[in-house]
């Protein structure tokens, strides 16, 4: 049983009546951080939306606010203007439609529970414990972690550990996965493997991503659009489609001309953003 | 080997301090410092079984009623307080104030409020235990990762999931080692708290033996308190083991 199963009984993802509309919309996002200097503004008017089955990838330079426009629309922390609008509805807060994987497993796991009870660990009280469990399980299937139910996260690699932190996102089943540069912590095997896996959840589950990130081929590799953040403060550069198609491979879809036409685009939007971001007022926030 | 070796390690002092106190003593007509075989004996014919049931056994019981209700008090409390910074805030500086306070100038009062029985040992107890759970569960709250308090709300868990299945278990090592403090603490306090007009218990058992020149019986409950000690700590690591089987291996608790 995958996760795509439950849709049939009407408990996870909801489809979207009309699969062009929009599912997440950033409108108008401004952030400023006030501190001991004064107000800094982080993001200006920051809009873009995510179809439903969408991979969208959002790349910047370092200190670009990345991390800001993921807290914004996780509903962490709320905009200082502008709305961030899910299957319609404006966020005020964390959402039940948005399925988080941070950077930082071996943070935003429970050291102390095993790998089932941090999957089910939101599911708690939400439901009765066959379907818990069901979810549970099928999260654990989707993420190829069966067998590993009871080791506790501090027992797994790191890969294995973001497995788990993905399965934990998708038991939740929320129709928008959102992740933090969830791979930037782990080998080049290792995240080959998950950016598979990124790629698969997506196309069983029916699920958006919004993926964060700072590599530029990890952007193009996944994304079916990649938003440029730039400048201080970061708005929109543009936005790139992907023409890749849902199925890809790591070694064929790299080779592709495209790809590397693409890679060029991007770096040089990333270069001059940077180039323009050098000189005025440092970084204030990213891990 | 090892076993062995580590017993060697661990004991070779304490038998030798034994010994030294076992010869120094063997001729000792002293009344205060009788000789340790005539103490070992006294503790065989008293202590196996007859004070061990009249007096050590409800003093073990107040005590660890004490300690129960402090650790309850101490760990629902310090969930609350390290949560709410702002409660913290406004309980912080009476915390301190009273935590200065030794719970034995409690007693009188005490004694005053509740009378001579066991609710005003278990008061008392439970007024000198309840600080050591209380300040290490509100820090250890308060220190929890930032991206836990994350995962909380994105996840949107209930209260019940964040207090009782993510903050109380995160905290738990720290509120282990406050309640090792508190286990001595308690020990204290059930020998003070029964030298006030308790008919039975350990405590009151030393202070009528001095009183009644039993020297040597005196001797014999300070030797089965350090035992007691020691015991109520190898039981407690014990549970502390048990308790943080899951955890990652550096934050088992060190000894």
């Amino acid at each position: 049983m995958t996760i795509a199963d439950h849709r049939t009984t009407g408990e996870t993802v909801p489809v979207a009546s009309d699969p062009a509309a929009p599912l997440v919309e950033v409108r108008g996002v401004s952030h400023s951080y006030t501190t001991k200097a004064g107000s800094r503004e982080v993001l200006r008017n920051i809009s873009f939306s995510v179809k439903p089955r969408e991979f969208v990838c959002i790349v910047g330079p370092s200190g670009v606010g990345k991390t800001t426009i993921l807290r914004d629309i996780a509903g962490l922390q709320a905009a200082t203007s502008g709305e961030v609008r899910v299957a319609g509805t404006a966020l005020a807060g964390p959402s039940n439609d948005i399925g988080l994987v941070f950077q930082d497993y071996s943070r935003s796991l429970m050291p102390w529970m095993s790998v089932t009870d941090n999957v089910a660990l939101p599911l708690r009280g939400r439901m009765s414990r066959t379907e818990r469990d069901g979810r549970v399980a099928s999260a654990l299937l989707e993420v190829g972690l069966v067998g590993h139910e009871e080791s506790r996260p501090w027992q797994l690699s790191g890969g294995m550990q973001q497995r788990v932190a993905i399965a934990r996102a998708l038991a939740f089943g929320a129709p928008v996965l959102l992740m933090d540069e969830p791979f930037a912590s782990v080998d080049a095997q290792t995240r080959a493997d998950l950016e598979d896996l990124a790629l698969r959840v997506r196309n069983d589950t029916g699920q958006a991503v919004i993926l964060i990130t700072h590599d530029i081929d990890e952007a193009i590799y996944l994304a079916d659009r990649i938003v440029v953040l730039g400048g201080r403060p970061a708005s929109v550069v543009e936005e790139i489609e992907v023409p890749f198609g849902p199925e890809r491979q790591q070694l064929v879809t790299k080779a592709l001309p495209e790809f590397g036409r693409l890679r060029a685009r991007v770096h040089r939007l990333i270069e001059d953003a940077s180039r323009a971001m050098t000189g005025s007022m440092p970084a204030v926030e990213e891990s | 080997m090892t076993i062995i070796r580590r017993a060697v390690i661990a004991l070779w002092l304490p038998i030798l301090l034994v010994l030294l106190w076992w010869f120094a003593s063997a001729s000792s007509t002293s009344l205060f410092f009788p000789p340790l075989a005539d103490i070992v004996s006294a503790t065989n014919a008293l202590w196996i079984w007859d004070h061990t049931i009249v007096d050590l056994l409800p003093s073990l019981r107040n005590m660890l009623l004490g300690l129960g209700i402090a650790t309850a008090l101490g760990v629902a409390l310090g969930l609350v307080l390290g949560s709410f910074p702002r409660l913290l805030a406004t309980f912080d500086p009476g915390i301190e104030l009273f935590r200065a306070l030794p719970a034995v100038a409690i007693l009188p009062v005490a004694i005053l409020v509740l009378g001579l029985g066991d609710s005003m040992r278990v008061f008392v107890i439970v007024l000198g235990a309840v600080w050591p759970v209380l300040i290490n569960t509100t820090a250890a709250v308060r220190g929890i990762d930032p991206t836990t308090r994350d995962v909380e709300a994105a996840f949107r868990l209930s209260a019940a999931s964040r207090f009782l299945r993510v903050r109380l278990p995160a905290a738990l090592p720290q509120i282990l080692a406050g309640v090792r403090v508190a286990l001595y603490i308690s020990v204290a306090l059930i020998v003070v708290s029964e030298m006030q007009g308790a008919g039975v218990g350990i405590g009151h058992f030393l202070l009528a033996s001095q009183r009644n020149w039993a020297i040597t019986d005196m001797w014999t409950g300070m030797v089965v308190l350090g035992f007691v000690g020691y015991g109520l700590s190898i039981l407690f690591r014990f549970a502390e083991r048990a308790l943080l089987r899951a955890y990652p291996p550096q934050r088992l608790g060190k000894d």
